[in-house]
């Protein structure tokens, strides 16, 4: 009698962690994203599609100096950011004027021509950072969630410190004030700064 | 007498104006005939898409080494552009960018040297030149002959002075979907060996 109990009782909690399982697997949360695009690879394992641009909080038209860090290669240019709910325009130039490459978003279309660059340098992995810096948290934190990783916010009066992490590990640092930002990933070892100039 | 006179008085001017109108051959000689040229530009670069501009001031040189743009304003910084590399220097650190193995940037620097040095034989092979002369100023218009350049720019646009120096005062690179970036110089100084603050610039 009792070990009928018992073993009614183990099949019971078998069945309801089956369950549970099976409603964490399949649960997503609704978000819309660029599904036509390529996927961008957070972690070597997980990866998510890019933010529909209707994400974009507010907008932007702005002058950034730019520094990105690679290792122990280090570059400069300036970037003209024109950025709102139809996607992002990126113009790279240099302090002659000519220009060092153009970057395109917007809904079905992410595109970055450039003769400077490495013809390998996607699109769609830039513009991952400029929508970890620049669109809705909510959007941010559930297209993440989806993935299997966490993004988290800490705010303070002159911005916010959001984090990418992956099983606990921060993946990304993004640094966000009325003045820069500081997109620093600390899997790949490469930072930019974008610090505005008007 | 009288008639001499007219003669003279009617010829006089002719001959003056053809002694002082500048050529293809004596401006890019004139530029090209110091081995260093430094000053002051200021940029003005349209934007696609806007009614913005960028605009950026600072100082410049010009010699075999290469060119040197240095930036004062809306942000310091430094550019030189050498035959297979650029160096940059941003608040006091400076990064070296090789581009030995990057042929659109070696045909781009060397495009901007023989331009701004008034290298007519390279300029030639670059470029179908339009040159017109008045009795003060010349326009040189350069449409480029290599498709990586005309992807990149549809002509360049250099004006200058006539005197016993032609200088060059403004230059105009015009995109392919007509924006442009213009340059203008002023205090144009010549020199021919560098000093020590701008050897700095190379090492």
């Amino acid at each position: 009698m009792i070990r009928n109990l018992i073993l009614t009782k183990l099949a019971l909690l078998f069945v309801f962690a089956l369950a549970a399982c099976a409603s964490t697997s399949v649960e997503k949360i609704a978000v819309d994203t660029e599904d036509s695009l390529e996927k961008v690879y957070v972690t070597n394992s997980k990866a998510i599609h890019l933010l529909s641009p209707k994400y974009m909080e507010g907008t932007e038209d702005a002058l950034y100096a730019f520094t990105g860090n690679f290792k122990s290669q280090r570059f400069n240019c300036l970037i003209y950011n024109q950025s709102n709910q139809e996607g992002i325009s990126l113009l790279l130039t240099n302090e002659l004027g000519l220009d060092m490459g153009n970057l395109i978003f917007a809904p079905g279309t992410a595109s970055f021509t450039s003769s400077f660059f490495p013809s390998d340098l996607k699109a769609e992995y830039i513009i991952a950072d400029f929508q970890n810096a620049s669109y809705d948290i909510k959007a941010l934190t559930a297209n993440y969630q989806n993935a299997g990783l966490e993004f988290t916010v800490k705010s303070s009066a002159d911005g916010s410190v959001r984090r990418i992490v992956s099983d606990k590990d921060v993946i990304e640092e993004i640094t966000v004030t009325k003045s820069s930002m500081v997109i620093k990933n600390l899997l790949r070892g490469y930072t930019y700064i974008l610090t505005r100039l008007e | 007498m009288k008639k001499l006179f007219l003669i003279v008085f009617a010829f006089f001017p002719l001959s003056f104006s053809f002694a002082e109108k500048a050529s293809l051959e004596t401006v890019c000689q004139s530029l090209s005939a110091h081995s260093l040229t430094y000053g002051d530009f200021s940029q003005v670069k349209m934007l696609a898409n806007t009614s913005r501009t960028l605009k950026s001031s600072g100082t410049f040189l010009f010699c075999d080494q290469g060119v040197v743009w240095h930036t004062k304003k809306p942000l310091s910084s430094i550019m030189v552009i050498q035959k297979d590399r650029m160096i940059q220097t941003i608040g006091g650190k400076k990064s070296v960018m090789d581009a030995s193995q990057n042929d659109v940037f070696k045909t781009t620097a060397a495009t901007i040297s023989s331009v701004f040095r008034g290298d007519q034989k390279a300029l030639e092979d670059f470029f179908t030149i339009d040159f017109t002369s008045g009795q003060n100023s010349w326009q040189m218009v350069l449409s480029p002959r290599d498709k990586t350049l005309s992807q990149a720019m549809k002509k360049i646009v250099l004006e200058g002075r006539n005197a016993s120096d032609s200088t060059l005062d403004k230059l105009e690179i015009i995109q392919g979907n007509d924006l442009s970036t213009t340059y203008t110089f002023s205090n144009q100084t010549y020199g021919s060996e560098l000093n020590d603050d701008q050897k700095s610039y190379f090492n």
